[in-house]
């Protein structure tokens, strides 16, 4: 069996349900490809290489003893470097946590080994899922394995680029301001951003209480589906667990598009943020093509996305700063300098501007649901413009806020990434959908009837 | 930024960075446009009712 690397996790769970696929072997190969690839897109902080063989041969004896768990039974994933997997470091990808050993699986870690995953390693992330892409750290950035040049995304870089490299079929992310769907814009992924509450936040390092989420990067929106499934569900541990009903989101994966009425959000990338022109052309194309698979497609408008970033940051910012405040005045030099810039401004904001911005966002949340009360989902851009080089700090600072994600953590609801094309040099291109609170299923819907539709996900990345 | 302003060092002093030096200072300075930039950005239309998000619950059945 060749390919193995490229094998999506419906693919490789169905062979290996059936004993066509031996888990062993699976891993054996991404370990070598690993090893092969990733020093050029420095993805993984640590491979856990001798944990994942022994877990893949648990697997392979339980599966052939007649116990198989589930789809994701025998599938190698990756953890962002802020989920702890117990017995191993978390460093946030910083020295102020160089030697902090898990003791404790976060819950979304837990989940994942009861649902039978081979846990393969842990990834790049920004520092404290806020400052990158970072030189000045002990571990360099993860690369964009579409351009190992530019710029994978972030905070969820190393989930990112590895998934899209053939290193592992899924990897967690955090989604705090976008970070799990910039790297799904950025390396042709599905990446989803749950309902908060949804997924458990304990054992991940903080940045924003109030906006913290964990979400899964693949490369299929069915796989997605299946990681969610897997980590999804009410936590005691995270005071924030929405206690949702347990949901199998790959149920209405295949019920197609027809009839749901689905909102365009233009104003977005036209107005309000002037995207890259085949950006903004995926985007009308994808609700083309939803129109054509028989969903009703409408403009809308939302607030303007200024107001949405500015309650994002007073609120991300604050609740970022009371957890970094101690270190930033005790030992400012051990950050990485984007870290240091993107975490001062919360020294300096106002109580009553938090108090505010939680007014906003309750008010935003509410006008949103009202608008959903017409629609199933939404439909808009994710990123303004494809990929820039790694190392341009002007271009990084220019772009880091283009973007269209920031709405839905805001307002709390899910949103998917899914890849919607290529520009004029081999870069991705993506389009963002967002649904109802706690209605991941829709959303989900939605992307893979547009991906199955478009296939612009079955592409992979010049890295060989 | 290798000499800071004393507007920019009492603005450190104020919340307790007193361990800025050398790039700090221009990162600091560039922290306290974002501030501006972000706490100016937010809307204007609240009302003395409008409640924020996640209020405090005394408990399950509160």
């Amino acid at each position: 069996m060749t390919d193995l690397h490229y094998l999506s996790i419906s693919e490789a769970g169905a062979l290996i349900a059936k004993g066509d696929l031996s888990p062993v072997e699976y891993v054996e190969a991404l370990l070598a490809r690993i090893e092969k690839i990733d020093p050029k897109l420095d993805t993984f902080l640590v491979v856990a290489g001798e944990q994942a063989r022994a877990d893949a041969k648990a697997a392979e004896a339980e599966i052939s003893g007649g116990n198989y768990r589930g789809p994701m039974h025998g599938i190698p994933y990756g953890l962002k470097d802020i989920i702890d997997y117990a017995g191993l470091k978390t460093t946030a990808h910083s020295k102020l946590l160089k030697d902090n050993v898990a003791e404790t699986d976060a819950t979304t870690t837990a989940k994942l080994k009861a649902a039978g995953g081979i846990f393969m390693g842990k990834m790049a992330t920004h520092e404290f899922a806020i400052g990158g892409p970072s030189f000045d750290l002990p571990w360099p950035p993860a690369r964009n394995p579409w351009n190992t040049d530019r710029h994978p995304g972030g905070s969820s870089s190393g989930s990112g680029a590895a998934v899209a490299a053939g290193l592992l079929p899924g990897a967690l992310g955090s989604d705090t301001g976008g970070s799990v769907r910039h790297p799904a814009s950025m390396c042709n992924l599905a990446g989803i951003k749950p309902t908060y509450g949804r997924v458990s936040r304990a054992g991940v390092v903080p940045l924003s209480f109030s906006l913290d989420n964990v979400g899964p990067l693949t490369r299929t929106v069915a796989d997605n589906a299946i990681m969610l499934t897997a980590i999804s569900g009410h936590d005691p541990r995270d005071p924030a667990s929405a206690r949702a009903e347990a949901v199998d989101f790959t149920a209405d994966l295949d019920k197609g598009v027809k009839g749901l009425r689905i909102g365009l959000v233009r104003q977005f990338y036209t107005k309000d943020l002037d995207a890259q022109p085949e950006m903004a052309a995926s985007v009308d194309g994808a609700a083309e093509i939803l129109r054509e698979l028989g969903a009703v497609v409408e403009e809308v408008s939302m607030a303007p996305l200024s107001e949405y970033a500015a309650v994002n940051r007073v609120i991300l910012l604050s609740e970022a700063y009371a957890i970094h405040e101690k270190w930033l005045q005790e030992k400012p030099g051990d950050y990485a300098h984007f870290t240091r810039e993107r975490l001062m401004p919360g020294a300096f904001i106002r109580a009553t501007h938090y108090v505010q911005a939680m007014r906003h966002r309750e008010k935003m949340k509410n006008t949103f649901d009202e608008l959903m009360r017409t629609y199933d989902a939404i439909i808009t851009t994710s990123s303004m413009q494809v990929a820039c080089h790694i190392d341009d700090e002007p271009e990084l600072e220019r772009t880091y806020s283009r973007q269209s994600r920031t709405p839905f953590n805001v307002i709390g609801n899910p949103a998917l990434v899914v890849p919607s094309g290529f520009d004029g040099e081999n870069m991705p291109l993506s389009v963002q959908f967002a649904g109802r609170a706690f209605d991941e299923a829709t959303v989900y819907r939605v992307g893979h009837a547009y991906e199955q539709a478009t296939k612009f996900h079955e592409q992979h990345p010049p890295v060989d | 930024m290798s000499n800071p302003s004393d507007a920019l060092k009492a603005e450190a002093e104020a919340v307790g960075l007193h361990k800025l030096e050398g790039r700090h200072w221009d990162e600091l300075q560039k922290a306290l446009d974002a501030k501006q930039k972000h706490t100016r950005g937010m809307p204007d239309d609240l009302t003395i009712w409008d409640e924020p998000a996640h209020v405090y619950r005394a408990g399950d059945e509160a």
